[in-house]
């Protein structure tokens, strides 16, 4: 594989992890700090952003 | 067309593992409005059932005003109407449940009564005479094992037939003599002003002096003072108050049915086994210490350095082995197949970056996962709920309750949970003063803080990881009596009164579940929080000005005629390193600006710039303190191949900081501000932007000044710090609050006390 389409795969892989993990911490942040996140979960939260962990309910958006 | 059931028990009941049980995941979160009350509605499970939901409501032990859950369950089940109500009833706890029901059943909603945990019955020997139970309250009842899923079919069944039928439960006289007659009079008084179906309900409120109740009838004045002269007679007749003598009439109806269809295993005063295991375990003398020790193994074998500390052994081999060779040869190998060549931008922002940063977190997994697994099973055993009652006992000796404890319990799974936890606590003062000190004890994602240090400058010492969950406490027991002092949270404790759950083994599952759940949120948020961070601080470490040019710094640092002797010496004295120390990531961004801030630290003993970029980093995720560790580190020796011998990392770490350093920085990073996420859910529950600073305020100004005096006056004691400015400020320092401990400080009034905080419209 040439050398430049093998950096191109690897940047490209990179900027995909980047804009799914940066989209995450986001809206995890702004939903944090503005109060309507985990902190808006009514059960024991886990702190992670897929909503509930510990009674499975699904965060009200 | 769709039918609405109310889920209605006491807490402990077993009305979340039912209510889990018939909705599954089909349920949904959130909040009553108006109120920090949480939520919880969903559909029953079964194709039969699409269109009935379950409102499950907060747990309860009446229908009366004086909690903000009260009054939201009466709320609802007053205009809302649900189609039937799910009584669930404890089953070894029958006479205080049933109090719930006497009023439950004067709603006239059909009703059936789902009587738990008679699996629990059973084996206690008692046994309950079903037929005469439901015969005596008016009501059906089922029998239920919500935690084995035993029942559930047939309660289903029912319930949603009553609710079909929609015929009402016609509720027994529970009122005699002079407080029947006193109701029956304030009946005719309200008809007219009330529904028809609560009239009955009502009445007995307005007998009560229910003020809320009495507010949405609208009543006149005339009706009003109708009804108080009502009250006045019953009460001058029955010597005793309306709200007594409505208790005493309720409780008396109880025990009458309670003898003729409850029948206990037990004699009158036999000890059960977990009533004696509580005479050791809750002992006036004995219960605090064993407290400690049974803290001190956890942290000992999660986190210590002993033989059975099997959390330190995996997490050695996760960092050494995992994350020091295997993580990063395979990424070695991945790059190397992509013709990244090692050295270029990509290469260092993979490895040295993201592998680095996340790996360092990761690292600490192991220690974390058996740590939640050993409180799982004390949870799960019932240990916990006694720690709060041993804690109530010491608390009040200072004019605190251990109900300001629980959320404190919570906190050492995640802070935000924690923070929550406070809606239970009715008395405002109360209430702001554990949220600002609910987060002092050590999370999940502190546990990486408190295993580097342990681990890389103790030696993996069981007496450190153990420390930082003891000053976490001490920290909010010192905090309270300090703050109980001024005006705004002087007042008395308020009263502890606390369900005890019967001691069990614990379920496999269960705990399994629980560990699994807490550690899979924590590496969840490390592959988001911790990869993105991780990337930041890279950049900003690996890019910087070097004597006028800008670029990549350690490339920068290989052309000489870039790094000259004075360039060097300025840098050296500019970041207060010896010369022979300089090195390229000392030219970086990030050192600049962590170096500019980095004085704050430094009467704390870590005034460098890199504990002072990780505890900012702290407060996206503090589990990042670590992560920002492991890229700052991990990239400082460009002599080494990566990947050959992870703890290279941690030999660093220990060999930057002297032990009473790493220790104030331990401390510092655990007490000052929490993540964002607990800063957000402090900022809702206070419901007011000046009390959310005061309390980020507090706990940082906290942490600073403990700081400030271990490191300065421990460090005396140790050797390790001479005498200077650092530690008269310390002397000074612990002076003070001294004197705020010891001082008699604000008394409070009758005014100033409040115990019914409830501020709901309802």
């Amino acid at each position: 594989m040439p050398a430049i389409l093998g950096n191109i795969i690897a940047i490209g892989i990179l900027a995909l992890l980047i804009w799914v993990c940066g989209k995450n911490v986001y809206h995890q942040l702004k939903a944090e700090l503005s109060g309507k996140g985990c902190s808006g979960c009514g059960g024991s939260c886990s702190g992670c952003c897929g909503g509930c962990s510990s009674c499975g309910a699904a965060r009200k958006k | 067309m769709e039918i609405k059931i109310a889920l209605a028990g006491n807490p402990n009941s077993g009305k979340t593992t039912l209510f889990n049980d018939l909705t599954g995941s089909r349920q949904y979160v959130g909040n009553w409005p108006g109120v920090t009350v949480e939520k919880k509605e969903g559909k029953l499970k079964g194709a039969e059932y699409k269109d009935v939901i379950i409102q499950d409501l907060p747990g309860i032990y009446s229908l009366s005003p004086y909690t903000l859950e009260e009054v939201v369950s009466r709320t609802y089940l007053v205009t809302e109407k649900p189609d039937a109500i799910i009584n669930i009833v404890d089953g070894t706890n029958i006479e205080r449940n049933l109090y719930l029901t006497t009023q439950l059943l004067e709603l006239h909603i059909p009703m059936i009564i789902a009587l738990n945990m008679m699996d629990l019955v059973r084996k206690n020997g008692d046994h309950v005479d079903v037929k005469a139970l439901s015969d005596a309250l008016g009501c059906e009842v089922v029998e239920l094992s919500a935690l084995k899923g035993e029942g559930t079919e047939g309660l289903v069944k029912k319930a949603v037939a009553a609710a079909k039928s929609g015929k009402s439960t016609e509720a027994k006289d529970v009122l005699t003599g002079e407080a029947k007659d006193a109701v029956a009079k304030i009946e005719s008084v309200l008809a007219g002003s009330s529904d028809q179906r609560f009239l009955h309900f009502n009445a007995i409120k307005a007998f009560e002096r229910d003020e809320k109740a009495l507010e949405a009838l609208h009543l006149s004045a005339d009706q009003k003072s109708q009804i108080e002269a009502i009250i006045k007679d019953a009460e001058k007749a029955l010597d005793d108050d309306s709200e007594s003598i409505i208790t005493n009439e309720r409780y008396n109806y109880i025990t009458g049915i309670t003898a003729k269809a409850v029948k206990k295993g037990r004699a009158k005063g036999e000890l059960s086994v977990s009533d004696k295991i509580d005479r050791i375990v809750t002992n006036r003398i004995l219960g605090l210490p064993i407290f400690a020790v049974i803290m001190f193994f956890i942290y000992a074998i999660a986190m210590g350095g002993w033989s059975v500390s099997i959390g330190t052994a995996a997490t050695d081999f996760t960092n050494d082995v995992i994350f020091g060779e295997w993580v990063p040869g395979f990424f070695d190998a991945l790059l190397g197949l992509l013709h990244v060549e090692e050295g270029t931008v990509l290469y260092g922002l993979i490895q040295d970056g993201i592998v680095a940063g996340v790996g360092a977190v990761i690292g600490f997994v192991p220690q974390m996962l058996v740590l939640f697994l050993l409180l799982a099973i004390l949870e799960d055993i019932g240990y916990m709920a006694r720690v709060a009652f041993v804690m109530d006992r010491i608390f009040r000796q200072f004019g605190l309750s251990g109900k300001s404890f629980i959320p404190c319990l919570v906190a050492t799974g995640c802070g935000v949970p924690g923070v929550m936890a406070s809606r239970t606590i009715e008395n405002e003062r109360d209430r702001k003063m554990t949220l600002m000190t609910t987060t002092f004890m050590p999370c999940g994602a502190k546990l990486p803080i408190i295993g580097l240090i342990a681990g890389a400058v103790f030696g993996g010492s069981p007496w450190i990881a153990a420390s930082a969950y003891f000053i976490g406490i001490g920290s909010i027991v010192l905090s309270g009596i300090i703050l109980k002092k001024f005006k705004a949270f002087a007042g008395i404790p308020a009263p502890f009164v606390m369900e005890l759950p019967a001691y069990h083994i614990p379920s496999f599952v269960g705990v399994l579940r629980a560990t699994w759940e807490r550690g899979w949120s924590f590496i969840k948020r490390a592959g988001s929080v911790i990869v993105i961070s991780s990337i930041i601080i890279w950049f900003l470490s690996s890019f910087g000005s070097v004597n006028g040019h800008f670029g990549l710094v350690d490339n920068l640092f290989e052309d000489e005629s870039i790094v000259t002797d004075t360039y060097v010496e300025q840098l050296a004295e500019k970041m207060d390193v010896p010369v022979e120390d300089v090195n390229a990531m000392d030219a970086s961004l990030l050192a600049n600006v962590g170096n500019a801030v980095s004085f704050v630290f430094r009467p704390l003993g870590f005034g460098n710039w890199k504990p002072t970029v990780a505890t900012v980093t702290g407060l996206v995720a503090k589990e990042e303190v670590v992560g920002t560790f492991g890229v700052l580190y991990n990239y400082d020796d460009s002599e080494e191949e990566l990947g050959e011998e992870g703890d290279q990392i941690w030999d660093r770490v220990a060999a930057d900081y002297t032990p009473i350093a790493a220790f104030s920085f331990m401390i510092f990073n655990l007490l000052c501000a929490p993540c964002f996420a607990a800063i957000g859910a402090i900022k809702r529950e206070m419901n007011n932007a000046r009390w959310t600073w005061a309390a980020i305020g507090y706990m940082t100004g906290w942490a600073y000044v403990l700081a400030l005096i271990v490191y300065n006056l421990g460090g005396l004691f140790v050797g390790e710090v001479s005498f200077g400015v650092g530690s008269v400020a310390g002397i000074l320092l612990l002076a003070a609050l001294l004197y705020l401990l010891f001082r008699k400080g604000y008394q409070a009034t009758a005014e100033d006390v409040n115990p019914n905080a409830v501020k709901a419209n309802a």
